[in-house]
């Protein structure tokens, strides 16, 4: 579950804005996690809801992006999106790549007040 | 009402801690504003890997983080390791469990400093828990730094310690798939060591496939296959080691 942990860093970075920005309530934050990242959204979504003190953040929605990886095929160069790690090149079917992105986890955007 | 079992959903108890119940946001005059962040969730987790590894690097220490399921023998092969290493090369060594000090203790049985990190409720190392560690082993410059992370396959692929090498045990008592199962931690990893290879003649373990199906992942992983109880394989595994 750590899913947790990433939570907290979520509540830490966003209480921080609230702070040095003088926000009095954060309304939503999305952000886009790589499909090859190790994280689940619905587990991510518990903790968040789970953690949500009397804040600035309580009630704040969270959104979850789903972003694919990006892959280089080391056999025939083609550049496609990974969705899964044993999705073969749709060019030429090679299993073997490298990524480009796909496991980072970013907070896009927050819209409060 | 759940759409699975039939179950009354709404009323089943939060699996931990209590869920609080949020309220929708007082009415303002404040004009909502959209702020564009862009930040990445684990930074302070990098940060503090960055300077871990500067500090490996000041102190010409090579950190390896051990990755495996519970009871691949992480253990057993540092034990093993660390016995052979005597007067070849200094060792030091953080233990991740979830509690206990049971493994630290069988490390400093070899004579070797260790400390062991109890994590609590997380199912990982990671780079902050790994630098108070270090405040805690004495100064040894040039050693090699063994991490042992929590057993699991899943939770440590996430979190950069700052090590040198990670790498991935799977023993021949698990099943030869577990490469396709967790892929995040293979892709990651430099060196697979299959584990526990003198239990092959009584196990369902195809050694090839295991092999075949991490190369799936990481096209570029190192394999070792060894028996740590047996010897068997110790030395190659050592002069890996003594690349790092």
């Amino acid at each position: 579950m750590h899913e947790l942990s990433l939570c907290r860093s979520l509540c830490t970075s966003l209480e921080h804005e609230v702070q040095t920005r003088q926000l009095k309530q954060v309304l939503s934050v999305q952000l886009a996690v790589g499909s090859l990242s190790c994280l689940e959204p619905q587990a991510l979504e518990f903790c968040f809801s789970a953690m949500a003190k009397p804040s600035a953040l309580e009630g704040c929605k969270l959104t979850i992006r789903r972003q694919p990886g990006n892959a280089t095929c080391r056999q025939c160069a083609s550049c496609y999106p990974l969705e899964n790690w044993l999705d073969p090149c749709p060019a030429c079917g090679a299993l073997e790549r490298d990524l480009q992105g796909g496991d980072e986890v970013l907070i896009e955007q927050m819209e409060a007040y | 009402m759940c759409g699975i079992c039939g179950c009354d959903s709404s009323k089943l108890a939060p699996v931990f801690g209590s869920v609080k119940i949020t309220k929708a946001p007082e009415k303002t005059t404040l004009a909502t504003q959209t702020i564009e962040l862009h930040q990445d969730l684990m930074r302070s987790n990098h940060h503090q890997a960055e300077h871990n590894r500067d500090w490996f690097s000041h102190h010409n220490l090579s950190a390896i983080n051990l990755v495996s399921s519970p009871g691949a023998g992480k253990t057993t092969l540092l034990e093993q390791t660390l016995t052979r290493l005597r007067g070849r090369r200094g060792a030091l060594v953080i233990e991740g469990d979830q509690q206990t000090e049971l493994d630290a203790a069988r490390i400093r049985a070899t004579g070797t400093p260790a400390v062991q990190i109890q994590t609590g409720q997380a199912c990982h190392l990671d780079a902050s828990m790994v630098h108070r560690a270090l405040h805690q082993l004495p100064e040894s410059d040039g050693a090699l730094l063994l991490i042992e992370n929590v057993g699991n396959l899943i939770c440590p692929a996430m979190f950069d310690l700052g090590e040198k090498a990670r790498v991935v045990l799977v023993s021949v008592t698990e099943g030869d798939d577990k490469p396709l199962k967790y892929p995040s931690i293979f892709h990651q990893a430099e060196l697979l060591i299959i584990t526990k290879t003198d239990l092959l003649p009584y196990v369902q373990f195809d050694t090839r496939k295991c092999i075949e199906h991490a190369r799936q992942i990481q096209p570029d992983l190192q394999v070792l296959e060894l028996s740590a109880t047996r010897g068997e394989g110790m030395t190659a595994w050592l002069d890996w080691l003594e690349g790092q």
